[in-house]
């Protein structure tokens, strides 16, 4: 019948758009969270300069994340994309523990 | 100073906006030649280095890039909205 | 779903839900561009003008040791400057963290009374006087505008041929989007660069990441390397005899080789591990100065000049190019001029949003425009109305900014409650809204001239110009507004409810 499939055809919609919605606003952040971690890290500067630097780019790197959350085929994909970027750029840089606080 | 670079900016820009086809018919009423609008874009572009030349000689390049910056948008609102001023007062359906 | 369609309905939605607050912040940065100008018209005792400064940080740190008892964390003072011709007082209680401030005449010396002051504008544009919280709040709407501003270039779809289009005697949408992309797009290098520096001056509490990997999340280590200064701790010691302060300005005058001096920061001054550190001012550049001297407080001797990573002098930058503090008064003109395009770019925005759901009747219509009337007009009022509850307060009242802060809340809620009795009736009440706007504006002078004897046009127009610069934009304002309030109707206003499929095309994508 129509009215329930319609029914659930709105529900998915909604949902998809609180997916990406959240995925904008928690999965950028995250992301932009990993983002300066690991540039915080990894940048060949002196550790003021790199903490600076990584933490003034990392609100385009939010803001890309956002439109990308919406531009993304999927909200799996995005929440995908996001999360796994995120979890690798903050393992790399927590795991050198004596290095990442180098001068 | 200010007020000279000002009045390059607003000049110019107003320039590169008659040299759009759009805003040159609704000023003059005639389609202009290619050889119009390209000198149009050529004296805007020259006045608005002008603006920034100006600014830069007075205030230094960062000071001096800023204002002229901000004069230059300034003048774009000038040109769009003294345009449109101009158009809503004539009679006319909207294009 | 496609991009552009996508996109569209992230700018739609990511621009209208902020974009009330977001009015909020735009405005009130507006009128910070001049809050150092409307403090000093805020304070009719300085109008006159001082013929000299009998005053000194000493004298300052004397009336502190008279007037506050409880041990402080630190105080800062900052001297009489041209925008600014007083002696600026700042402090904080170790204690219970509470913090006070005061101004003082420095012909004479004495304290100036109580006023919300320009200050008032500049603390609502960055934490909506709420704080820790507010600030959290200010950064995510900025985030939202980066987010709208992005999203608004990638779905405009004829960007350079649209530049200087303005079709006022369209259809109510299609002019209202005219108008949103004019003041969008010629302003965007405004709207980016300062929705970026805004949310990039809170960056360390905004994006603890960096302070956490590099530094084990030690807030003292982060701070006191990456501003490259000095800090010592408190030794829980009894305090020595604190030499002239006075005397550690001009020791940093002498060093410097310049007579500008800043902020004077005392920190500590109840232990013996006090520090005084003074700074220098330099408008002639964006970024300020990061030479600060540390200088003991009982010894005098100078202990550290700051040596500040470029990195941070980069982030000092970015913050200097927000903060317009520098390059003259042209400087501020052309932002507070391209801040109000920001926010007629906001108001354009909500009314397309409003034209293309009127013909739908789509739920949320009245909510948003009663927001709209609420807040684009409230908040114009109410500044007005904090300007006019300044003149007529007395200056004898302890609790004098409560009450200017009455003045402005107050008559921000009669706005919004006029807005919501008055919603059937759309056109009466935004021509009402722009007659209150419009007497508020030319009243002011007039107010002015009954209140004050040395701070109205007629007497600031020779010797005090951003004094009087102030009465003349108020006139200015009120008689644009008073113009829009007698004609009868517009080319926007209530033109073509029917129309606009070319309108909802581009917006469909």
């Amino acid at each position: 019948m129509a009215a329930p499939a319609l029914y659930r055809l709105f529900r998915s919609r909604s949902a998809e758009l609180v997916s990406r919605s959240m995925a904008a606003l928690f999965g950028g952040y995250l992301l932009a969270f990993g983002f300066t971690a690991f540039f915080s890290v990894y940048l060949p500067f002196s550790r003021p300069n790199r903490v600076v630097t990584a933490s003034l780019l990392c609100f385009a790197v939010w803001v890309a994340a956002a439109i990308y959350a919406f531009a993304a085929r999927s909200p799996t994909r995005a929440w995908l994309v996001l999360v796994i970027t995120t979890a690798v750029a903050y393992s790399a840089a927590y795991l050198p523990t004596e290095w990442r606080l180098r001068p | 100073m200010n007020l000279i670079t000002f009045a390059l900016a607003c000049t110019g820009m107003l320039a590169l906006c008659l040299a759009m086809t759009r805003h040159y018919r609704d000023l003059f009423n005639t389609h202009p030649a290619p050889s119009r609008r390209a000198s149009l874009r050529l004296f805007g572009s020259v006045l608005l280095a002008g603006c920034i030349a100006g600014n830069m000689a007075t205030q230094g390049m960062a000071i001096g890039g800023v204002v002229a910056i901000g004069q230059i948008m300034l003048a774009g609102l000038v040109a769009g909205l003294g345009l449109a001023w101009k158009m809503a007062r004539q009679p006319g359906a909207p294009r | 779903m496609k991009l552009r369609q996508a996109m569209t309905g992230l700018h739609i939605w990511g621009g209208l839900l902020p974009s009330w607050l977001l009015f909020v912040i735009i405005f009130t940065g507006t009128l910070a561009c001049f809050d150092k100008e409307l403090e000093r018209w805020m304070r009719p005792a300085l109008h006159v003008p001082a013929s000299e400064t009998v005053m000194g940080t000493d004298a300052i740190s004397t009336w502190l040791g008279d007037n506050i008892s409880a041990p402080l964390h630190a105080y800062w003072m900052h001297g009489p400057t041209d925008r600014a011709p007083y002696w600026q007082l700042g402090w904080e209680e170790d204690a219970t963290g509470v913090r006070g401030k005061a101004a003082f005449d420095p012909a004479n010396g004495q304290r100036l009374a109580d006023t919300l002051g320009g200050e008032f504008f500049f603390t609502l544009h960055y934490n909506l006087h709420a704080g820790q919280l507010g600030m959290y709040i200010v950064g995510l709407a900025g985030m939202f505008m980066l987010t709208a501003l992005v999203s608004g270039i990638i779905i405009h779809r004829r960007i350079f041929k649209d530049f200087f289009t303005l079709r006022p005697n369209a259809n109510g949408q299609r002019a209202w989007l005219d108008a949103h992309n004019l003041f969008g797009v010629i302003g965007l290098p405004f709207h980016l660069v300062l929705a970026y520096t805004g949310v990039a001056v809170f960056v360390a509490s905004y994006m603890p990441a960096g302070a956490l990997v590099a530094y084990n999340g030690d807030p003292m280590a982060f701070y006191s390397e990456v501003q490259g200064g000095y800090h010592r701790n408190e030794l829980h010691q009894p305090p020595g005899t604190p030499v002239s302060i006075d005397g550690l300005i001009e020791d940093a005058r002498q060093h410097w080789q310049t007579s500008d001096i800043g902020w004077v920061i005392v920190e500590h001054p109840h232990d013996a591990s006090s520090i005084v550190s003074v700074r220098r001012l330099d408008p002639s550049r964006i970024g300020s100065p990061q030479d600060a001297l540390s200088y003991d407080a009982f010894t005098g001797e100078l202990l550290n000049q700051q040596q500040a990573p470029s990195a941070y002098r980069a982030y000092i930058w970015l913050v200097g190019l927000h903060m317009a503090q520098f390059g003259g008064q042209i400087v501020r003109v052309l932002y507070s001029l391209l801040g109000l395009a920001g926010c007629m770019m906001l108001v354009a925005g909500n009314n397309v949003w409003l034209r293309k759901r009127t013909k739908r009747q789509s739920p949320g219509l009245t909510l948003v425009r009663a927001l709209n009337t609420a807040v684009f007009f409230g908040l114009p009022i109410a500044s007005l109305a904090l300007l006019w509850g300044n003149r007529f307060i007395p200056s004898e009242l302890t609790s004098r900014t409560t009450a200017e802060a009455w003045s402005f809340a107050g008559a921000w809620l009669l706005v919004t409650l006029f807005a919501l009795l008055t919603h059937r009736q759309p056109t009466r009440q935004t021509r009402t809204l722009f007659a209150v706007l419009g007497l508020l504006g030319l009243g002011l002078p007039l107010v002015n001239y009954l209140t004050t004897t040395d701070g109205h046009l007629l007497a600031t127009i020779n010797h005090a110009p951003m004094l009087a610069a102030v009465d003349l934009v108020m006139l200015l304002t009120g008689g644009l507004c008073s113009w829009r309030a007698v004609k009868a109707s517009s080319p926007m206003a209530d033109k073509g409810i029917a129309g606009g499929q070319d309108v909802d095309q581009e917006l469909a994508g």
